[in-house]
C-alpha cells in the first residue's frame, strides 16, 4: 500500500508562487481537493504526478523521492489532467492501445484492460468512434478510462466530473468510491457535492496554501455555530447580503426569503443556528 | 518496437502532407520526361531525337571510352567540330545545342565556350587550355557516357532540397503538437513517457526521414537507368562534377562519387531531422516552429556562406589578416560550418573540400546530432511547455 508524503513543496511561475509550503501525507482513501480558481490545485497535482518538478521540497513515495524513482513511480500512477488532450483522428480504441503501450501494460492483457475500463465509463459501444466526433463529456470519460488503464495505486484526477451529465456523475462516484478502498485517489473539483459524497478526506486550498483538512464531519464540526438561517423580507435580505457572506437565499411564500449566512456571531436576533455543510466551509475559507 | 511504430503512425497520419512525397516523385518524372523529349543529337550528319538520341550518343561514346587523351579530344574535334547553339531562322535567342555528347563535352569543358558563347577556333589556345583542358588530362579522366549521371546528380540534389522541406513539415509536430494538443500532460505521467517514448518518437522521425530519402533516391535511380542506361558508371565523376575534379586524389569514378554524395545527402536528411526535433521540443506552436526552421534551413546557411564568408574573406584580404594563423583558421572554421549545414550537405558540397575537413565535418555532424537529440529529450522531459 503506497504512502505519499509532500514535504514542504512549493512552485512558482516567473516569481509568482502558485503553491507554497504544502505538507501532507496521503494514504489509502479518497482525497478531495477543493479551492477557488487559481488556488493552485492543478499545479499541486502536476507535481504529484511528476510532470512538474517542485522548486522547493520533495515528494516521497514510500520514503523514496519520486524524482529518483522514474518509471517505477509512474508505473503506479493514473492521471487525468484538467485539460485532457487527445488525437482527433484516433479512434478511442487506438488511443487506448497507444496509452496501454506507454503505460507498459503487457500486450496480451491490453485488450482486456481496455474493454474493462471503457465499460466502467460506459463507452464500450463507442470504441470505434473517432475522438473528434465525441462530445466533451465523452472525451472526459475517455480521460478517466485511460487513467485507470494500468490499474494504478495512485490515481490523480483533476476535475474529473467537469462536463459529465448527472447519470455519468453518479456512475463515476460509485466506481471511484470502490477504487478508493485499496488505493490513493486524489481528485480536485469545484463541484462541492461531488467531493462531499465521495471524499474520505478533504483538503482546502487557498492561494497555494492548505487552509483546512480532515474528514467531512471533522471539517464541518469546526464550522459549528458559524452558519445561521433566518427568514427575512426582501429588503432586509438584501441588506444582509451586503453585510455577511450569504451561502444561500431561497424565496419562500409571502415574499419572504430564507437566508443562510456565515458569521462568527449571531447576525440578527431571530437567526437560528444551522447544520454546516461543505459548501459553507468552502465559502467561509474563501471569503477570508 | 511497438511503440516506435505507433509514433510513426502518428507522424504519417497526415494525408495531405504524405502527398508531398508523391509530388516530389511526380516532379522527378516530369523533369525526366521534359529532358528526354527535348533531346536531340547529331552524329555524322544524322539527327536523332528522344530516346534514340540517347542510344546514339551512348554508342558513339564507346568509341572514345577509357583514359581520356589529347589525341581523343583532337579526334572528336576533327570529326564533329565544336558545338555551338543552333540558331533557327529568324530567331534571336539561342536554341538547342549542335553536335552530340562528345563534341559538346569537349567544347564545354576544354574550351571557354561557356564564358564567351562563341565557338573557339582551336582546341589548344594558350591560357584557356592551361586553365581548363589541361587538368582533365592531368587528372587522368576516364571518358564515358555520363550524361545520365550528371542529370541524376543535379536532380538528386534538388529532390533532397525539396525532401528536407517535406521532412520539416512532417517531423515538426512530433513534440510541438503534443504541447499544443496538451497530450503531453498525459504522456509525461506514463511509465515510458519520459524515457522510451521520447526515443521512440525520435527514432520514428529518423526512420521516416531516411525511408523517404531512400524512396526518392531509388526512384530517381530507376528513372535514370531506365532512360540513360547504367553505362558510364565506371567513368570519372570529374566528367560532370568539377568538385570531383578538384579533389586532391586522382579522379574518382561515378560509382564512388555516387556513394560519397549518398553519404552527404543522407547526413543532410538526418541532420535536418535532428534539428527539426530540437525546434519541435522548444516550440508550442507548430506553424511558427516550421517557419523558424525553414528560415534556418536554407536561407541561414546560404547567407552564412555567400554573404558572411565572402565579406570576411574580402575584409581579411584587404587588411592582410589572412596571413595570420587565426585569420585563416577563422575562415576555415566558417567554411567547415557551412559545409556541415543541411543546405550544403544536400548539395554534397563536402565532395570538394579538403580531406582533413571531411573528417572534421563528420565529427562535427556527430557531435551536433547527438547534442540536439540529447537537448530535445531534456526539453521535452522538463515539461516547461505545459500550459
Ligand atoms: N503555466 C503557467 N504559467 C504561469 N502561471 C501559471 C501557469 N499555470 C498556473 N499558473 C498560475 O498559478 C496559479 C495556480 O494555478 P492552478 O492552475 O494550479 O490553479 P487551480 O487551482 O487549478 O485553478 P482552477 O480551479 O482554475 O483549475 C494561478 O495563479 C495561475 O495563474
Ligand atoms: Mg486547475
Amino acid at each position: 500500500m503506497p504512502e505519499l508524503r509532500l514535504e514542504h513543496i512549493g512552485k512558482s511561475y516567473r516569481g509568482l508562487p502558485a503553491v507554497t509550503e504544502m505538507e501532507y501525507v496521503f494514504q489509502r482513501g479518497i482525497y478531495g481537493l477543493l479551492g477557488a480558481n487559481g488556488a493552485g490545485k492543478t499545479t499541486l497535482l502536476r507535481m504529484i504526478v511528476g510532470v512538474l518538478q517542485p522548486d522547493f521540497g520533495r515528494i516521497l513515495c514510500n520514503q523514496q523521492d519520486i524524482s529518483h524513482m522514474g518509471g517505477e513511480y509512474r508505473r503506479m500512477l493514473g492521471y487525468l489532467p484538467q485539460e485532457f488532450g487527445y488525437y482527433p483522428n484516433f479512434t478511442i480504441h487506438r488511443y487506448m492501445k497507444y496509452l496501454a503501450e506507454l503505460k507498459a501494460v503487457p500486450p496480451e492483457l491490453a485488450e482486456e484492460r481496455i474493454d474493462e475500463t471503457l465499460n466502467k465509463v460506459g463507452l464500450e459501444h463507442q470504441k470505434r468512434q473517432r475522438m473528434k466526433n465525441l462530445s466533451g463529456g465523452m472525451i472526459r470519460r475517455v480521460g478517466i478510462a485511460q487513467a485507470l488503464l494500468n490499474d494504478p495505486d495512485i490515481l490523480v484526477l483533476d476535475e474529473p466530473t467537469a462536463g459529465l451529465d448527472p447519470r455519468e456523475r453518479i456512475r463515476f462516484r460509485n466506481f471511484v468510491s470502490e477504487l478508493g478502498r485499496e488505493r490513493i485517489v486524489i481528485l480536485s473539483s469545484h463541484i462541492v457535492s461531488d467531493i462531499e459524497y465521495i471524499a474520505d478526506e478533504i483538503l482546502l486550498m487557498r492561494a497555494g496554501k492548505q487552509v483546512e483538512s480532515g474528514s467531512l464531519p471533522q471539517v464541518c464540526r469546526k464550522m459549528q455555530g458559524k452558519v445561521w438561517e433566518c427568514l427575512e423580507s426582501m429588503e432586509s435580505a438584501r441588506r444582509l447580503n451586503q453585510q455577511f457572506v450569504v451561502s444561500n437565499m431561497k424565496n419562500m411564500e409571502e415574499g419572504n426569503v430564507c437566508v443562510r449566512l456565515l458569521s462568527d456571531r449571531k447576525p440578527v436576533e431571530h437567526a437560528v443556528m444551522a447544520e454546516p455543510g461543505l459548501e459553507d466551509v468552502f465559502l467561509y475559507h474563501m471569503m477570508q | 518496437m511497438r511503440l516506435w511504430k505507433m509514433e510513426l503512425y502518428k507522424i504519417l497520419r497526415r494525408p495531405v502532407l504524405n502527398f508531398g512525397l508523391f509530388l516530389i516523385m511526380v516532379f522527378q518524372c516530369f523533369i525526366f520526361w521534359m529532358d528526354v523529349s527535348g533531346k536531340q543529337t547529331e552524329i555524322d550528319g544524322n539527327i536523332y531525337k528522344g530516346i534514340s538520341a540517347i542510344q546514339a550518343d551512348r554508342a558513339l561514346t564507346e568509341d572514345y571510352e577509357g583514359l581520356f587523351t589529347l589525341n581523343k579530344a583532337e579526334q572528336i574535334v576533327e570529326r564533329f567540330g565544336f558545338s555551338g547553339y543552333k540558331m533557327e531562322r529568324g530567331q534571336k535567342v539561342p536554341g538547342i545545342r549542335e553536335g552530340n555528347f562528345c563534341s559538346q563535352w569537349v567544347t564545354d569543358n576544354l574550351t571557354d565556350f561557356n564564358d564567351t558563347g562563341t565557338k573557339p577556333a582551336a582546341l589548344k589556345e594558350g591560357e584557356v587550355w592551361k586553365e581548363r583542358g589541361q587538368q582533365y588530362l592531368d587528372k587522368k579522366i576516364q571518358f564515358g557516357y555520363t550524361e545520365g549521371w550528371a542529370y541524376f546528380h543535379s536532380l538528386w540534389s534538388w529532390s533532397v532540397l525539396f525532401l528536407n522541406v517535406w521532412v520539416v513539415l512532417m517531423v515538426m509536430p512530433v513534440f510541438s503538437e503534443e504541447y499544443s494538443r496538451k497530450t503531453v500532460n498525459v504522456l509525461l505521467a506514463t511509465v515510458h513517457g519520459k524515457g522510451k517514448d521520447i526515443w521512440a518518437k525520435m527514432w520514428a522521425a529518423l526512420v521516416l526521414g531516411i525511408a523517404a530519402f531512400l524512396v526518392i533516391t531509388f526512384w530517381l535511380l530507376i528513372l535514370t537507368v531506365a532512360v540513360y542506361g547504367a553505362t558510364g558508371i565506371d567513368a570519372s565523376a570529374g566528367m560532370f562534377d568539377y568538385r570531383a575534379l578538384a579533389m586532391e586524389s586522382e579522379s574518382i569514378t561515378v560509382l564512388e562519387h555516387l556513394l560519397q554524395t549518398f553519404g552527404a545527402k543522407l547526413a543532410a536528411v538526418c541532420l535536418n531531422v535532428c534539428m527539426t526535433l530540437l525546434f519541435s521540443s522548444k516550440c508550442r506552436n507548430t506553424a511558427s516552429a516550421v517557419v523558424l526552421r525553414l528560415v534556418s534551413l536554407y536561407p541561414f546557411a546560404w547567407v552564412l556562406n555567400e554573404v558572411v564568408y565572402s565579406l570576411l574573406l574580402d575584409m581579411m584580404y584587404d587588411s592582410g589578416m589572412i596571413h595570420y594563423l587565426w585569420g585563416w583558421i577563422t575562415l576555415d572554421i566558417l567554411g567547415i560550418i557551412c559545409s556541415s549545414t543541411t543546405y550544403y550537405l544536400s548539395w554534397s558540397a563536402v565532395i570538394g573540400v579538403p580531406q582533413n575537413w571531411k573528417i572534421i565535418v563528420k565529427i562535427l555532424l556527430f557531435v551536433v546530432m547527438s547534442a540536439s537529440i540529447w537537448r530535445t529529450a531534456v526539453n521535452y522531459r522538463k515539461g516547461n511547455k505545459i500550459s
